[in-house]
């Protein structure tokens, strides 16, 4: 157990697996940046397809993390995405995980 | 596609993208200061104050100065995170405001700008200047 402990306190295991693939690390940290984003900025913003964006999207919304806000401009449909409190905790917590990652020193394999 | 990242290269891409989203959001504050300003020249000089064609442009250039403005924020795609958390407090305050200096002008009908005029007419742009203030100070 004591070896359990030792492996557990790994600032890896800090890494929220939500956000950890890229493509959500952008968007994460994209609207972490700004109060609300608008769909096609972000998707031109991280480069990936709609149909992409929404698939990651939908995983964030589904953890929570993420707020979809639909309205119109004109007629034209427009869709803005902004973090939720949990969100943004989350990517914070994410953001320290990795602070402690660069920062902790190597060690050395026994 | 699922492409490994190094932290190193996760916390540079979170830097890009603070880089590249951050001062994005931060426009309403140029809009708030330009509103603010401009509702408290308005706000004094506004009919009964001001009759005839001077009251028509000052009424006028008011209203094509919203429509501008709206027409500017349609085509915006980031809103910063102080401007989000603001806003609705401030347009509640601004109409709020707006309609107590409607209210005073159509009881008192004032016909010169009296300190009174531009106490009521100055007051409805401190929503907008505070917000541009603590935009630019976030």
């Amino acid at each position: 157990m004591a070896g359990l402990t030792a492996v557990s306190t790994h600032p890896r295991h800090r890494l929220d697996g939500a956000i950890h693939a890229p493509v959500r690390l952008s968007i994460m940290a994209a609207l972490a940046s700004a109060g609300r984003v608008e769909f096609g900025f972000l998707r031109d913003l991280v480069e990936v397809s709609d149909s992409l964006l929404s698939k990651h999207l939908g995983v964030l919304e589904a953890a929570g993390y993420i707020e979809v806000i639909k309205g119109f401009v004109g007629k034209r449909p427009r869709t803005w995405l902004a973090l939720t409190p949990a969100g943004r905790a989350a990517f914070d917590a994410y953001a320290a995980a990795l602070r402690a990652l660069v920062d902790a020193p190597t060690r050395a394999p026994e | 596609m699922w492409v490994a990242m190094t932290p190193e290269h996760a916390l540079a891409e979170i830097g890009r993208m603070q880089r590249h989203v951050g001062p994005r959001g931060r426009w309403p504050a140029w809009v708030w200061l330009a509103g603010g300003l401009l509702t408290s020249a308005c706000g004094t000089f506004a009919p009964p104050v001001t009759g005839g064609l001077a009251g028509s442009v000052v009424a006028f250039g008011f209203a094509a100065f919203a429509v501008a403005v709206l027409a500017y924020a349609l085509t915006q795609r980031v809103v910063g995170r102080t401007p989000a958390r603001l806003e609705t407090r401030l347009t509640s305050a601004f109409v709020g405001l707006v309609a107590a200096d409607v209210v005073f002008r159509v009881t008192a009908s004032p016909t010169h700008p009296a300190p009174a005029v531009m106490l009521f007419g100055c007051l409805p742009a401190l929503p907008m200047l505070y917000g541009a203030w603590r935009v630019w100070r976030a």
